[in-house]
């Protein structure tokens, strides 16, 4: 019975997804920021998912699975910048408009963010639901002739 | 007097848990990169494998000759496909997400009801040996 294995791949499913929302919630938090330690206004930040086959730990069976490429966890290699152009707004008062008095804001849409948070925390939910499913699972097994 | 003790049915519903617990982690694995660019959603070949469990020693006695039937198929290892049939996202991905749900809840369903049967035909043999109920 691996079980373990199973629940390895939801893992790093929501950690992923967790990831995932802890961007999206700088991005949002951050829409209106004009000064970063590198200089200019946030840029909106994007998470990078990949598969990534599972290894070692299985039985022979099992790890002719993953062979085939059956079990797959996934994993955020990377978290990239988005290279879109700031929003720019003309507000000539703000200390850091530039010459025309135009400000660079972030280029971060609330919208897109809000509906990447959706589609994140649903993805989680979804995980969540196949941990349980697993749990259950993993108790009948262990019922069987008790 | 057939030997009770390799009773076929335990071995082919304890052989049928198995595959359904690969197709969990099948399934499993989809859920997980449900957004994930590019992935494509993979399937067990399962209804071939299952009837393999079950059918494919049928019928076959034991060289021994003590009347219980082998069941072939030990080794085999269920296939591992791409499922052609869910249409693609813009992102490459072929995972939907209410399809994978619904495999996932019918899979873990059929999956409780085996080990239940399972477990009671374990309880039967335990009666048959304490002689007692």
């Amino acid at each position: 019975m691996d079980f373990t294995g199973t629940l390895a791949i939801s893992g790093s499913a929501l950690s992923a997804e967790r990831l995932r929302l802890d961007v999206i919630a700088s991005n949002l938090a951050n829409a209106s920021t004009t000064r970063t330690p590198e200089g200019g206004p946030y840029r909106r930040r994007n998470v990078v998912f990949e598969a990534e086959p599972l290894e070692g730990e299985f039985g022979e069976t099992l790890a002719s699975l993953t062979e085939q490429g059956a079990r797959q966890g996934v994993a955020v290699t990377d978290v990239v910048e988005d290279h879109a152009p700031p929003r720019m707004v003309f507000d000539p008062n703000h200390p850091d408009a530039n010459a025309d008095g135009y400000v660079a804001y972030p280029n971060v849409d609330a919208m897109s963010e809000t509906i990447d948070l959706m589609a994140a925390t649903r993805a989680y939910e979804a995980n969540v639901q196949v941990v349980n499913a697993t749990r259950q699972m993993a108790q009948a097994a262990l019922g069987i002739g008790g | 007097m057939p030997n009770i003790l390799f009773d076929p049915t335990i071995d082919g519903l304890a052989r049928t848990l198995t595959l359904h617990q690969q197709r969990h982690a099948v399934l499993a694995s989809n859920l997980a990169n449900v957004e994930t660019p590019g992935y494509r959603a993979r399937e067990l070949d399962f209804q071939d494998a299952l009837k393999e469990a079950f059918e494919s020693g049928e019928g076959r006695a034991r060289p021994e000759g003590h009347g219980s039937i082998e069941l072939a198929s030990a080794e085999r290892v269920p296939q591992v496909v791409e499922d052609k049939t869910a249409p693609r996202r813009a992102d490459g991905n072929t995972v939907d997400l209410d399809v994978q749900m619904a495999k996932l809840n019918a899979n873990g369903t059929s999956y409780l009801a085996l080990a239940r049967i399972l477990g009671r035909r374990v309880a039967l043999l335990r009666q048959a040996i304490d002689g007692t109920r």
